[in-house]
């Protein structure tokens, strides 16, 4: 049985169950090359990825090292009882 | 000396069981006998290669006095002395007839007797030397603890057999299901596979088989078409949704799939009379009879290759045999297209790629990378202690370098896709996109056994050149152990037992961590590099470390500290969240939110790229930029497991009867309107069958029974809840009409035939594998192979084990 609620979803998921009933009809009438590459054309990951392929600016950007940074981060000790005094140094307690 | 007469007894009791299994149990063999030879279990290649026993005491005697049957025939008698020894009566006919004539007067009864004692010396002693080798061997590395737990097996099995309340018990089930549950305690991955499954494996790894190109699956009664492959079955007129009524006349409908199977294929060349019913065809009671062609099959695994405005898009669904070639010709072919429309930039898609074989990946990853560089290395006892098999490559890449790349991955990116993955981003020669992959970072080697069938076990990790380990979850200890945050088990160990049973890529680096290897460039494609550190505990620079654990004392012995105290959660808090500038960062996980124990730990390793981006560890690839896929939302899941859109699409097309492309065009045509009628449709289907659409999905029962097991610390049904849980969680967008009729991706493999191959190696339990340059035999030098502990000599029968490597 469909509730309201459900009718209600058909409308607010309408996209994406439209692609479903479209791509299930199509899938027994065309050719499977011919529905990845029409899959991939509205994948939104494949999308991005193309225009990001295609940006050399933010490809060059991304694939550059992030600049070196001092490690300025106050790590509370992890051991218990121990204490911190700087970033690189652990005093335990003596045991 | 009751010791050394129960290990006699016990080595002749499977030594006899050996040889009766190989007579009764190989109805054919799978290879020649010297092959078999070379492919047997390592204990049993040490056995075989140790000298031969020394004789039994009977057959010294036999040897010494040729008394056997056949020396019997031969030899004469000799007047009315006893019978001679044949080597005496040979040496006697050599030498000048009086010569013998009087040596033989001259041995006396007392020297036969003083021979006959010093052959029952002789005989004597090589019976203690043989029980002291065999004691010895057995008080080895616990070689006597497995064979008599081999025995104790054997006579569980007989005794079942022989007073079993119940009659008609099935004893290759029961040995199949003690053998299997047994492995299921290392790690999902390791199977036992009885001859049929082990067939099936070897199609799916070499991508090969005569046939016609189907897959196919029953709806009710009905065996339906769930894909006709493109240059195959499609090419005769074969469509997805056809139903198969007859096979050169014989009626299918009361068949099993398997055997349906077995109708289609058969010997390339020959050819069968296909009878469907498809819906929407014109013809009268929509039928159609079609003659199809028998061929050696080869399943694609570079399913797309596109180019559009400079930028190529290349799909790949996993890793077998075929695939580097496959990947090669592609390339090669969006490198050839020429002018402003050339080829400046490439998408690699492995989203849903499973894996497949090792050997396939390094072979892609070769046409992507510069040569020289170290693609994956694999560690494991098997190349022996501080040992690690490093895959490099051994020639210039076919992908221009110039060409800038990118790489899709998902969660149900995994295995030897994983690798590929890696190696792009640890070398900087490309950028990965989407999400987190799955972390499956396990070799396993397929050992055939006699009989026909196989075992497939977990032998080594991957590591990626930064030194990452791919594996998510470990499963040291039969534990689940696990190293990365999101949608991993909780770790179901002992705080205490938690430094013993850290993955490899969350240990602490020993004292000599950081030094190098001492590998210079090999000329193979893999060299074996002897290092006294673990790979993983290469990379991580110790600044890192520090800033993150600050000592690694606290690793070692606080580790259940840091897991488990609110203090480093806060620890965890307290770390800079990651900059907009920082790459490597953009993980799926979290790590200033750890959800469950394990997380904080496994996610602050840091790794550095070849050009020094910071990449993590913690289980699989994290992408460089995160993109999310498109979610499957509940509703839209519970209509593709109840099969509502595929069954939409019969019921629409029996309603639209017309030729194939004029349909497809009213479909484009109507859309909003079939919309409306799918939706009256489901209206229709639910009221009918009086059901709801609520989600088959067991989610909430899963979390509920997770919980009671982490209660209980049921470790062992923890893991198997968490495959279950994996397999049920890979329901992704739909792809193809198998999915449309409500078979999930990794489920379909089941229902047999030719799989894109995606679907055969899959990820997990079943859970999972394409034309160009570098086959994996020319590939796979045989320099090469001399250096692969996992195979000794260069046969073509090695190569053929090589290529069953199967990182899965």
């Amino acid at each position: 049985m469909l509730t309201d609620e459900r009718l209600d979803e058909f409308r607010t998921n309408k996209e994406a169950l439209l692609l479903d009933v479209r791509e299930a009809l199509l899938g027994r009438l065309t050719p499977p090359t011919q529905r990845r590459a029409e899959q991939a054309a509205t994948d939104p990951q494949v999308q991005q990825a193309l225009e990001l392929a295609a940006n050399e600016a933010e490809y060059t950007r991304l694939l550059r090292p992030a600049p070196a940074s001092a490690p300025a981060v106050t790590v509370p000790p992890i051991a218990d009882g121990a204490t911190l005094t700087s970033v690189q140094e652990v005093i335990f307690p003596p045991s | 000396m009751t010791r050394a007469f129960r290990i006699l007894v016990l080595v002749g009791l499977l030594g006899s069981a050996q040889a009766s299994f190989q007579t009764s149990k190989a109805p054919k063999p799978r290879r020649p006998k010297q092959q078999q030879q070379q492919q047997q279990p390592a204990w049993l290649a040490r056995l075989s290669r140790a000298p031969p026993p020394p004789p039994s005491p009977s057959n010294a005697f036999l040897a010494a006095f040729g008394s056997s049957s056949s020396s019997k025939k031969k030899k004469k008698p000799v007047a009315t002395r006893p019978a001679l020894p044949q080597a005496l009566l040979d040496v006697l006919q050599s030498a000048p007839v009086e010569a013998a004539r009087s040596s033989l007067a001259e041995i006396r009864p007392l020297q036969v007797f003083s021979g006959f004692m010093l052959a029952v010396v002789l005989a004597g002693s090589s019976v203690v030397a043989t029980g002291n080798a065999v004691s010895s061997y057995l008080a080895r590395d616990g070689n006597g603890q497995v064979l008599e737990r081999a025995l104790l097996f054997g006579t569980i099995l007989d005794n079942v057999k022989a007073a079993y309340v119940d009659g008609n018990i099935d004893i290759e089930q029961l040995f199949e299901t003690g053998v299997n549950a047994m492995l299921a305690v290392l790690d999902p991955y390791s199977v036992y596979e009885n001859p049929k499954e082990a067939d099936d494996l070897s199609v799916r790894t070499s991508g090969r088989y005569g046939g016609v190109g189907l897959t196919i699956g029953k709806d009710g009664d009905d065996v339906l078409v769930l894909g006709a492959l493109e240059g195959y079955a499609y090419d005769a007129g074969v469509r997805a949704g056809d139903r198969i009524l007859a096979v050169d006349g014989q009626d299918v409908k009361p068949l099993e799939v398997d055997e349906v199977k077995n109708l289609l294929r058969g010997e390339p060349g020959t050819s069968i009379q296909l009878k469907v019913s498809r819906d929407g065809s014109p013809t009268p009671d929509r039928t159609l009879v079609m003659p199809v062609q028998r061929r050696l099959i080869r399943l694609p695994d570079v399913t797309l290759a596109t180019l559009s405005r400079g930028v190529g898009y290349l799909k790949i669904e996993g890793f077998s045999e075929g695939t580097a070639e496959e990947t090669a010709r592609a390339i090669k072919m969006l490198q050839d297209v020429e002018g402003p429309d050339g080829m400046k930039a490439l998408v690699i898609d492995l989203r849903d790629n499973p894996g497949g074989l090792l050997d396939a990946a390094v072979a892609v990853s070769q046409q992507l990378v510069t040569e020289g560089t170290e693609i994956v290395s694999t560690a494991g006892r098997v190349y022996g202690e501080g040992t690690s098999l490093s895959y490099r490559s051994m020639r210039p890449p076919l992908l221009n370098p110039r060409t800038r790349l990118v790489v899709i991955v998902n969660s149900n990116t995994a295995s030897a896709a994983e690798i590929v993955a890696g190696v792009v981003q640890d070398t900087d020669r490309g950028l990965v996109v989407g999400e987190r992959t799955y972390g499956k970072g396990l070799v396993q080697v397929v050992e055939p056994l006699p009989g026909g069938g196989s075992l497939k076990l977990t032998v080594a990790k991957y590591y990626t050149p930064s030194g990452r380990c791919i594996q998510a979850i470990s499963y040291a200890g039969g534990r689940v152990v696990a190293s990365a945050a999101n949608e991993l088990p909780t770790i179901l160990v002992a705080p205490n037992e938690l430094p013993a049973i850290l993955t490899p890529g969350t240990r602490a680096p020993p004292a000599d961590a950081g030094a190098p290897t001492s590998s210079a460039p090999p000329a193979g494609a893999a060299t074996i590099t002897t290092s006294a550190t673990d790979p993983a505990a290469r990379q991580p620079s110790s600044a890192s470390a520090l800033a993150i654990m600050p000592a690694t004392s606290a690793v070692s012995s606080s580790a259940s500290a840091s897991f488990q105290t609110p203090r480093a959660r806060a620890s965890a808090a307290a770390r800079p969240k990651p900059g907009p500038d920082s790459p490597g960062a953009l993980l799926r996980i979290d790590p200033t939110e750890p959800s469950k124990p394990g997380a904080a730990l496994a996610d602050t390793q840091e790794y550095f790229t070849t050009g020094g981006r910071r990449v993590r560890g913690g289980g699989g690839i994290g992408p460089d930029v995160q993109i999310e896929g498109r979610k499957v939302g509940e509703l839209e899941r519970s209509l593709i497991q109840k099969g509502l859109f595929f069954q939409f699409a019969t019921d629409w097309l029996q309603r639209h009867a017309a030729p194939t492309e004029q349909l497809a065009q009213t479909v484009e045509r109507t859309q909003e309107t079939t919309y409306g009628e799918f939706v009256s449709f489901v209206r229709q289907e639910l009221t009918k069958n009086s059901k709801s659409l609520e989600p088959l999905g067991l989610q909430k029962q899963l979390d509920a029974l997770q919980q009671s097991m982490d209660a209980t610390q049921r470790v062992r049904s923890a893991k198997e809840l968490q495959v279950l849980r994996e397999r049920l969680g890979r329901l992704g967008v739909p792809r193809s009409t198998s999915e449309y009729l409500g078979v999930p991706r990794s489920a379909s493999e089941c229902l047999g035939v030719p799989r894109s191959a995606s679907e055969y190696l899959g990820v997990p339990p079943s859970a999972s594998e394409y034309l160009g340059v570098p086959r994996i035999t020319s590939d796979c030098p045989a320099d090469r192979c001399h250096r692969c502990p996992l195979i000794t000599g260069a046969s073509s029968d090695a190569h053929r084990r090589a290529a069953r490597r199967i990182p899965h």
